[in-house]
């Protein structure tokens, strides 16, 4: 279980980026965080990972196996940080090395964090591609070959390669046509299970959101505004309303 | 009678391997002046594709456009350039980032030869009708937020007066609230100035809240329409539909508060 606790960060321009957030991701959970853009969500993950600007001030707890994550030394949490935290960053397509083919990505991870030899990361390399639903065929290919959904799976694939059990995804629909979207709900429901990983993800998309998680964090200028939970997601704040609504289609009066 | 636009039977190949690749496959429809019209397809249908030849910036293969009756020839000539105008998914791609937002819009009047000091009175109207403060005038494009940015680059689009406005995926990248500001701005536009407005998506369920008609493209093709008068839908657009109701669905089910 992550516990996150009033956790708080202040950027050296003196502008507030989260202000006590506290919750918790339980062990196997899939959580969402839905908010406007600029409503804090890219900042918990940057804060997680040590990714904020230097002179940057970050207040609270992050606890992880009773160590606060946020004391740990850096030397520390480079072990954690892809082998057991896995990020997808918000423009995932474009993190890609667009030098290396398909199958020199996936095999460049599993080198970095884990041991395997040269056999094993071959078939490593071809369930992942499975798992995904990428043809064998694909592995010689270059990102700038894909399809926009490909290089999401293909870099959603590179984090499993990692042996990261807590994956963190930044806006994983943008740039992903609906029918898209939709097979990516399909696929992180079946990795999830197969793999029994623990998902954080934040985005705006609504629909996308609410098929995936058991738990739904509604943010704005960096504080909570409600906590939607899993026995039936019901929106009783005015920006929460105004997401769904937005998203129906039904206009104000 | 004469439609504002009418695309007959356009087609653009392109060559792939050798072999010729129809990136659009035999497109027809047309537009009444003042329309709202919504093209939505998944990626690699051809949205972009068929944009592009709209406003002259690729030629197509095969077919013809006809504008108010008249037939479009390619090049597009520099008289005709203004009256349609696209907007782009990347817009912070298409804005010099060592402009300010003021000289960006009053840009496209300076290149139409309108002076200087009037086309700034001018540029700064627009930069407010399309819901900017004065103190965005003179950011940098990096300096102002996704949905913004937008905004400046319709600004930068509506300045010219366009008959005919074409928006490609340009509500993608933001937030729903946004987005919907944005829209919400642009159908209050096209009341108020008749302006024809075609608006390029994938997301299907959005595009039913604002355009009573809705071209369906898959892979090059036409494969079906909505509008109040008629819907035919051929199988991959009655895919697209199926997944519009699914979320729909999905949203639906939170309506109502959860039962004690």
């Amino acid at each position: 279980m992550i516990y996150l606790e009033s956790l708080s960060v202040f950027y050296p321009e003196g502008k507030v980026g989260v202000k006590d957030i506290s919750f918790e991701i339980k062990e196997g959970e899939v959580v969402g965080i839905l908010g406007r853009s600029g409503a804090g969500k890219t900042t918990i993950l940057k804060a997680f990972f040590r990714l904020l600007p230097a002179r940057t001030e970050v207040r609270g707890r992050i606890i992880w196996q009773e160590r606060n994550l946020l004391e740990i030394k850096e030397r520390d949490f480079y072990f954690l940080r892809g082998r057991v935290f896995g990020l997808l960053p918000q423009n995932a397509q474009a993190v890609l090395n667009p030098f290396l083919r398909v199958e020199s990505l996936l095999e460049e991870t599993i080198r970095t964090h884990r041991r395997l030899n040269r056999a094993q990361t071959r078939r490593e390399i071809e369930t992942l591609l499975e798992l995904v639903g990428i043809e064998p065929s694909w592995q010689k290919a270059y990102p700038s070959q894909l399809s926009g959904g490909m290089k999401t799976r293909i870099a959603l694939a590179s984090l499993i390669a990692s042996g990261a059990r807590y994956l963190f995804l930044d806006e994983p629909t943008t740039g992903l046509d609906v029918v898209s979207q939709q097979n990516l709900v399909r696929l992180l429901k079946k990795i999830q299970k197969e793999k029994e990983l623990t998902l954080l993800i934040l985005s705006h998309n609504l629909p996308f959101l609410f098929q995936l998680c058991k738990k739904i964090l509604l943010i704005d200028q960096g504080r909570v505004v409600e906590e939607l939970t899993p026995s039936c997601f019901y929106f009783q704040s005015e920006l929460g309303k105004r997401f769904l609504q937005t998203a129906l289609g039904e206009k104000e009066k | 009678m004469t439609y504002q636009l009418e695309v007959k039977n356009l087609s653009k190949t392109f060559k792939k391997r050798g072999e010729a690749f129809y990136a659009l496959n035999q497109i027809s429809f047309s537009l009444e002046k003042g329309e709202l019209l919504s093209l939505v397809g998944p990626s690699g249908s051809g949205k972009s594709t068929l944009a592009r030849i709209l406003v002259g910036l690729i030629a197509p293969s095969e077919g013809e456009i006809f504008f108010e009756g008249e037939k479009l020839a390619f090049p597009f000539s520099r008289s005709f350039r203004p009256r349609l105008q696209m907007v782009f998914q990347e817009p912070a791609g298409s804005l010099n980032p060592r402009r300010k937002i003021l000289e960006l819009v009053a840009e496209p009047l300076l290149i139409n030869k309108v002076p200087k000091l009037q086309a700034k009175i001018k540029a700064e109207e627009m930069i407010l009708k399309m819901g900017l403060k004065k103190e965005h005038l003179f950011r940098f494009p990096a300096q102002v937020s996704g949905g913004e940015i937008q905004r400046v680059a319709l600004a930068r689009a509506l300045i010219v007066n366009p008959e005919v406005l074409l928006l490609d995926e340009i509500t993608s990248g933001l937030d729903p609230l946004t987005a919907w500001e944005i829209l919400d701005l642009l159908i209050k536009l096209n009341q108020e100035t008749n302006t024809t407005i075609i608006f390029i998506t994938h997301n299907l369920l959005f595009a039913r809240q604002f355009f009573p008609r809705i071209i369906f493209l898959f892979q090059g093709k036409l494969v079906g329409e909505i509008s109040p008068e008629k819907i035919s839908l051929l199988p991959p657009a009655q895919e697209m539909l199926a997944v519009a109701e699914l979320q729909q669905k999905t949203l639906e089910s939170s309506l109502s508060p959860p039962k004690a």
